[in-house]
């Protein structure tokens, strides 16, 4: 019988790699923002320290351009941070802010301590096999 | 013939870091609807080609509740409102370098309204399929009205129909408070 949840029924079929994918996407965007508000810049600025116009930055950072691998090392040497390794060392960061200084207390001890741990966590399932 | 909306929890996506809720309506006499969001997923979740999308995008709720909060770099702006996915810049260079499967382009579009990075109203959306949501006969409706929402959402916080709890954690009104939408 169909699970009459449509939260539930969609939870229960989400395969991990989406779940981690879409982790990664969460720390990649939070990771964007940071660099951006810690340096107070817009995306004018990266554009001008680029030597693009703001068009084509925009059009990077909206998804409709193909990245190229040097345009991605040219933005990391501009923004003078890393981009490729971001994702699960921001991926840890956010699991260890947001979750070890939860207003529930403490450190969850059944929640990911590694990056390689964190890759194979799943909050509502527990630890899932690699 | 005024359509009037109610604001319900959605208890099965809610999570210690965001409280989501969603409306039903009701127009004229007629009976209140399927709450919005319930309606949103339970229309797209059966669709093959639409199922990573509805995935992904459940996902994305299911995290921010858990772990992130609704954080504003998560959302696309859409005038009044909101909307899930994000832009994709930063989900097309993850599939790209870590050689994970991935949607180039989730056409499909959930209106909501964030009030703090606590509290998120999911609307309704669907697949979209021209460029201005305006030209789209699957998300004309919902975008509308999800801008009609959010200024009655925005005039009731205003009037203090809806409130905040004492730590923004989550809101306060009262159990028959209801929206009166044009």
């Amino acid at each position: 019988m169909k699970n009459n949840n449509v939260y539930d029924r969609i939870r229960a079929r989400v395969k991990p790699e989406t779940r981690r994918y879409a982790r990664m996407n969460m720390a990649i965007a939070m990771r964007v923002a940071d660099i951006l508000k810690n340096k107070d810049w817009t995306q004018k600025d990266l554009a001008k320290k680029m030597g693009k116009a703001e068009s084509e930055v925009s059009k990077w950072l909206s998804g409709s351009h193909n990245l190229t691998l040097k345009s991605i090392a040219k933005m990391e040497a501009v923004l003078e941070a890393d981009v490729l390794n971001v994702a699960q060392r921001e991926a840890v960061r956010y699991v260890t802010f947001y979750v070890e200084k939860s207003p529930t207390g403490g450190i969850n001890e059944q929640m990911p301590k590694t990056a390689t741990e964190f890759s194979q966590f799943n909050h509502a399932d527990g630890f899932i096999a690699a | 013939m005024n359509t009037f909306a109610r604001l319900i929890p959605v208890e099965p996506l809610s999570g210690p870091k965001v409280r989501y809720y969603t409306i039903e309506l009701q127009h004229g006499e007629a009976e209140w609807s399927t709450p919005e969001s319930d309606d949103f997923f339970s229309r797209h979740e059966d669709i093959d080609r639409l199922a990573d999308m509805v995935d992904e995008m459940f996902v994305w709720l299911d995290e921010m509740a858990h772990y992130t909060g609704a954080k504003l770099e998560f959302f696309r702006n859409e005038r009044n409102a909101l909307a899930l996915p994000p832009e994709n810049a930063k989900r097309k260079y993850l599939g790209r370098h870590l050689n994970v499967a991935y949607q180039e382009y989730n056409t499909l579009r959930l209106y909501l309204i964030r009030l703090n990075g606590n509290v998120v109203i999911l609307l309704n959306g669907g697949e979209k399929t021209s460029r201005i949501p305006e030209d789209c006969p699957n998300v004309r409706a919902h975008f509308l009205r999800a801008q009609q929402i959010a200024m009655a959402i925005d005039d009731a916080m205003v009037a203090g129909d809806i409130q905040y709890n004492r730590d923004q954690t989550d809101i306060i009104f009262d159990q028959d408070f209801e929206i009166s939408i044009p």
